[in-house]
């Protein structure tokens, strides 16, 4: 699984560059975590909003809100995810490009971060979209939605 | 065994009985002992009175909704037909068909009705039938236009309304009479037409040879209610209600001699208010006389459900039986008529009034937004004849369901500003709508319309309660009627006080 997710993501952001970072996430699982939180973060809150949420009134701009804040915790625990496990990371080899402020890799972590971040939210948010257009089949009272 | 039950409604009561009772019907309240179809029957002279048009039009919309409705269990459960209908085994045939004709009363005086020109006044020869018309009848009743009834003249109804059983209309009643049908009559004591058309009706029913059936209806269950006065009138001219009691007396006199010692009727009801009763706007008839909607009205419409009820108790006596409420009030709750009364309407009433209330307040807050008002959506089957703001716009909804529940709030609300005043609700509005019940103002949950919303969400595929090009009602008849039962059980709404 680690394998198939760090294939999507490095397929998008990679840098061979600062490539012990890749490596450093990889070895770690992180790419797992993210595929993960990508994934279960809007299915958790699809299923919120289709099944357990009692508004018979809800309307396209619940809808997007809902996925919105879905895709904003995705961004904030992805965040964290790789914040944690680079930052605070034990590794010597990582810590010493840390320190290293010629080598450019905390400029270029730190950028990261926020990439793939934003990555896993708007994965997030279109995943989401595509789930509810199943989801919303076996829902009640939001069926019609998004549309 | 289907059975079937003739209402007769005589003169403005009768007609205003009947409005109460059809309401009642639309509520969801249902005739027991397999009466599956009823035949209002309205007997008036006063063509164009208000009540009787009101009344008309009312049993001709419930018809229209009703046909709309693929088998309707709860709300419009029961079937309204005309005689017509019955005779010819079609559909419709305008409301007009509710109203038995009188022949000849169109334009006429009740002089001219009578030949009273053409009879002989010599009185030398002893044949002077004018003067001995004139003992019987004033020179106002001669001169007094039938069109407009009989202006509380039983002396003259008793004449004009002898020549029912000539009608067409009584024929065709006739011929379709059937072994366990069932015959009412309402009336009122106190006025002309309906104190003089119970008599001649209940005679000409139980022993008139030469009509169809007459071996049937002459052994066919009767029951009858009575008005005793429950009104006056803010003005003393042709009919004054200070007569009321006076007539009223005379006439139970008269009934108790000719009906009830000799059983004419299984069951006679008797209902009637003095004390604190309202002034009614003066009319002698037509167009004029529209009385607001009173709360006996619709006690007496509960006779007809308790005669129905007790078909098979059989008695060799005429059973007489009375209305009374538990509490003395001028504002009647819900929580002041008996057990039995309350357990019978206040349920239907209250889901009938949350009905046509979710309809004016509640429905433009789901309107295309709800699930079960939007129509088509991506990834599902259009559903043709869903509740979307096409189906709320058209013709069919415009001038059946929303007219009707119109009806159905004007006459709670005439009721509420009668004397005594049937006030059972609550004002509301959408977001208090569970508040409805008076005593209900502390219950618990969400008291908005929401609740019926996500039934109605939850019932809308139910294939029972689909709709089809000709039963386009059928939908929101029958989805509405469980998802307040669900949602007034759920609240405990009436279980209150």
């Amino acid at each position: 699984m680690n394998t198939a997710f760090a294939t999507l993501y490095e397929n998008i952001i990679f840098n061979s560059d600062h490539s012990a970072l890749f490596n450093h996430l990889f070895e770690l699982y992180k790419y797992t975590d993210f595929g993960l939180t990508m994934l279960i973060v809007p299915i958790i809150f699809l299923v919120l909003f289709y099944f357990m949420w009692r508004n018979p009134y809800g309307k396209k701009w619940h809808y997007f809100t809902w996925l919105l804040i879905s895709s904003v915790l995705v961004f904030g625990i992805t965040y964290y995810i790789v914040f944690i496990a680079v930052i605070d990371s034990g590794d010597p080899q990582i810590q010493d490009l840390l320190y290293d402020s010629s080598n450019g890799f905390e400029s270029f972590a730190y950028q990261y971060f926020i990439k793939i971040s934003l990555l896993n939210s708007a994965l997030s948010f279109v995943l989401g979209f595509l789930l509810s257009l199943v989801m919303k089949r076996f829902s009640t009272l939001q069926t019609h939605l998004p549309f | 065994m289907s059975r079937k039950l003739y209402l007769f409604g005589i003169g403005g009561t009768g007609s205003r009985v009947l409005k109460s009772f059809i309401m009642l019907l639309a509520a969801g309240c249902k005739l027991s002992n397999n009466f599956d179809v009823v035949i209002p029957i309205i007997i008036d002279p006063d063509t164009s009175n208000g009540d009787l048009n009101r009344t008309k039009d009312i049993l001709g919309k419930y018809q229209e909704i009703r046909e709309q409705v693929n088998n309707p269990d709860d709300f419009f459960a029961q079937d309204l037909r005309t005689i017509s209908e019955l005779s010819n085994q079609s559909t419709g045939g305008g409301t007009d068909h509710f109203q038995m004709n009188l022949n000849n009363v169109a334009q006429a005086t009740f002089g001219e009705y009578i030949g009273f020109n053409s009879l002989d006044e010599n009185f030398k020869n002893a044949s002077d039938d004018k003067s001995f018309a004139r003992l019987l009848y004033s020179e106002s009743n001669l001169k007094s236009n039938l069109n407009v009834g009989f202006k509380g003249n039983p002396n003259m109804g008793a004449i004009v309304l002898n020549q029912l059983t000539d009608s067409d209309d009584f024929k065709r009643f006739a011929q379709t009479f059937n072994d366990g049908d069932s015959i009412f009559i309402v009336n009122s004591i106190f006025g002309g037409t309906g104190a003089s058309g119970f008599p001649l009706l209940l005679k000409n029913l139980r022993g008139n040879l030469d009509i169809p059936n007459a071996a049937k209806i002459k052994d066919a269950n009767i029951g009858a209610i009575t008005y005793l006065p429950y009104f006056e009138l803010n003005k003393k001219d042709e009919i004054n209600s200070d007569s009321f009691d006076d007539k009223a007396k005379i006439a139970i006199d008269y009934y108790n001699r000719t009906i009830i010692k000799h059983k004419k009727v299984d069951t006679i009801y008797f209902i009637g208010n003095r004390g604190n009763t309202e002034h009614m706007e003066y009319a002698v008839g037509g167009k004029d006389q529209k009385n607001r909607a009173h709360f006996l009205e619709m006690a007496g419409a509960l006779a007809v459900f308790d005669f129905c009820e007790n078909i098979n108790n059989t008695s060799h006596n005429t059973v007489v039986k009375e209305f009374g409420i538990e509490n003395d009030t001028n504002s009647i709750s819900f929580s002041d008529l008996s057990l039995d009364n309350k357990k019978f309407m206040a349920k239907p009433l209250t889901k009938y009034k949350l009905f046509a209330e979710y309809l004016n307040l509640g429905l433009s807050k789901s309107l295309e937004v709800s699930v079960w008002t939007v129509s088509k959506f991506l990834g599902s089957k259009s559903e043709k004849f869903s509740m979307d703001a096409q189906y709320f716009s058209s013709d069919e909804y415009k001038l059946q369901i929303e007219a009707f529940n119109k009806y159905f709030l004007e006459w709670l609300e005439e009721m509420k500003e009668n004397k005594p005043s049937f006030d059972p609700f609550n004002k509301i509005t959408s977001d208090d709508a569970f508040k409805l019940v008076k005593g209900s103002e502390n219950v618990k949950g969400d008291k908005s319309f929401k609740e019926v919303d996500i039934m109605n969400a939850k019932l809308r595929k139910k294939i029972e309660y689909r709709s089809s090009s000709d039963q386009r009602h059928t939908t929101l008849i029958k989805m509405f009627a469980e998802s307040l039962d669900h949602a007034l059980n759920k609240l405990n709404l009436l279980n209150q006080d």
